[in-house]
């Protein structure tokens, strides 16, 4: 991977099969219990630019630990945000983590920050953009990088279908793959398309880790609220990127509506159960657009 | 302009929007978006453009929620829908651009719904948004065990940015 001397799927040091959570605050009791099934934290790194050295210290003598951006809006052309970008190379530092993360996205503009994932137009000129960008993160966080697809209303037209673009990304910036499967089938849904024949167009050596959320609806529309169960018909698409590429963590996202610990629990050991068996036998018909 | 700035446009200006809808080509074309990227916004439709910018618009609500929670429980179901019409027409941006979003929605609905708005949280505001080292407020919609009562609010900044609020009461 960029800038960290390590094969892309098989970053160095890294245990393969790990089930994880995103650390958010109200879950930090029960993460703090070390319990039974949880392996490794994502780390947001927003939530850690301005303190939490202490916790995150701690977090690192018990867990695997990944650290996940949001804000270094990769898809900008232009420079990246200096400040920002020291920002997490500092969270990066404290962590320690296996790699780090970022979206194939824009959050900001020249002109506003929009305080959100928006998506790119799939152009050669956007390959570039992005692939620099991922590059220069990596380097100097001197960790490999993995990119996340996201969910988006806005489907945008350009030279390549958007599974083009993203191998083309990561052959470009010599990079991992963050499938949300959540974003994934939200999109499949709201804009017609099979996930599955999705999937199968994308590299399957650079996917290395999975996100996954339940999904919500509201007026027909498809939403990623990060506020419910993962649904079936989610693990079933997770089943199915496990059986085709070489994951090697799955971590389960929440960031409303935290459900008690059992519940979490319960949640790990469904993800589990899907990462042993390797996805063989799971029902990937029934999630085809 | 490239893809991605006039995509911003779009999506901070709900009148932008409006007015997209109704002519796409006119607003591309005023706009000045680059001849590369005019396909890929034209072939934008305003239903996925208008969903998308209400993602973004939950975003901010979700960030500011944490600031005004007696107002936006007051507001009960008139609050995000009361965002949404305040949002469209306002972005902000730079630093503390939480506190100055939550300052100026609570003035909107101050305009929209005068009683539903908490002075003990515009004061907050007020004072986070300020230099201040201290201050105290007295207010007259305290809530306390279901009731509206007066008390002093006392506000003062501690070392290293933090602050602390102090609410003042008689009776029971």
């Amino acid at each position: 991977m960029a800038g960290a001397g390590v094969e892309v799927g098989a970053a160095e040091g890294v245990e393969v099969d790990m089930i994880g959570v995103g650390y958010r605050r109200p879950l930090a009791k029960w993460i703090e219990s070390r319990p039974t099934g949880l392996e490794c934290l994502e780390i947001t790194a927003e939530h850690f630019y301005d303190g939490g050295e202490e916790k995150l210290a701690t977090l690192k003598k018990n867990y695997h630990l990944f650290v996940h951006g949001l804000g270094l809006s990769l898809g900008t052309p232009g420079t990246l945000d200096k400040s920002r970008l020291e920002s997490f190379a500092k969270v990066s530092a404290l962590a320690n983590p296996d790699w780090i993360s970022e979206h194939v996205a824009f959050t900001r503009t020249s002109e506003v920050d929009l305080g959100h994932l928006n998506p790119i137009a799939p152009t050669r000129e956007s390959i570039k953009v992005i692939a620099d960008h991922a590059r220069e993160v990596s380097e100097r966080c001197r960790k490999p990088i993995i990119l996340e697809n996201i969910t988006s209303h806005i489907r945008l037209q350009g030279e390549l279908s958007e599974t083009d673009f993203l191998n083309s990304v990561c052959e470009a910036a010599d990079c991992g793959l963050l499938v949300d499967v959540t974003n994934l089938f939200i999109n499949s849904r709201n804009h017609g398309f099979d996930p599955v024949k999705w999937l199968h167009e994308l590299e399957p050596r650079r996917i290395t880790q999975l996100h996954i959320v339940g999904y919500s609806m509201e007026n027909g529309r498809y939403l990623d609220g990060h506020a419910t169960e993962v649904q079936t018909e989610l693990l079933e698409l997770a089943g199915a990127v496990i059986e085709y590429a070489p994951v090697k963590a799955i971590i389960l996202e929440r960031d409303e509506h935290f459900p008690d610990p059992a519940l979490m629990a319960a949640e790990l050991e469904k993800l589990k159960k899907i990462f042993k068996t390797n996805g063989s036998g799971h029902g990937i018909g029934s999630i085809a657009a | 302009m490239d893809l991605v700035t006039a995509l911003g446009r779009l999506l901070r200006d709900g009148k932008l929007r409006d007015a997209f809808a109704a002519m796409p080509e006119d607003i591309i074309e005023r706009l000045g978006v680059q001849a590369a990227d005019r396909p890929a916004l034209l072939a934008i439709s305003a239903a996925d453009l208008e969903a998308q910018a209400k993602v973004l618009l939950r975003k901010r609500y979700d960030a500011i929620a944490h600031l005004i929670p007696d107002t936006l429980s007051a507001l009960g179901e008139k609050a995000w829908p009361g965002f949404q019409d305040y949002g469209r027409q306002y972005w902000p941006d730079g630093t503390d651009k939480e506190i100055r979003d939550a300052t100026q929605f609570m003035r909107h609905c101050k305009q929209q719904y005068r009683k539903d708005v908490s002075s003990r949280e515009l004061n907050k505001l007020a004072f986070l948004s300020s230099r201040l080292s201290a201050a105290a407020h007295w207010i007259t919609d305290l809530q306390f065990r279901g009731r509206k009562r007066g008390g002093l609010q006392i506000l003062i900044r501690r070392n290293g940015g933090r602050w602390t609020e102090s609410i003042l009461f008689l009776g029971f």
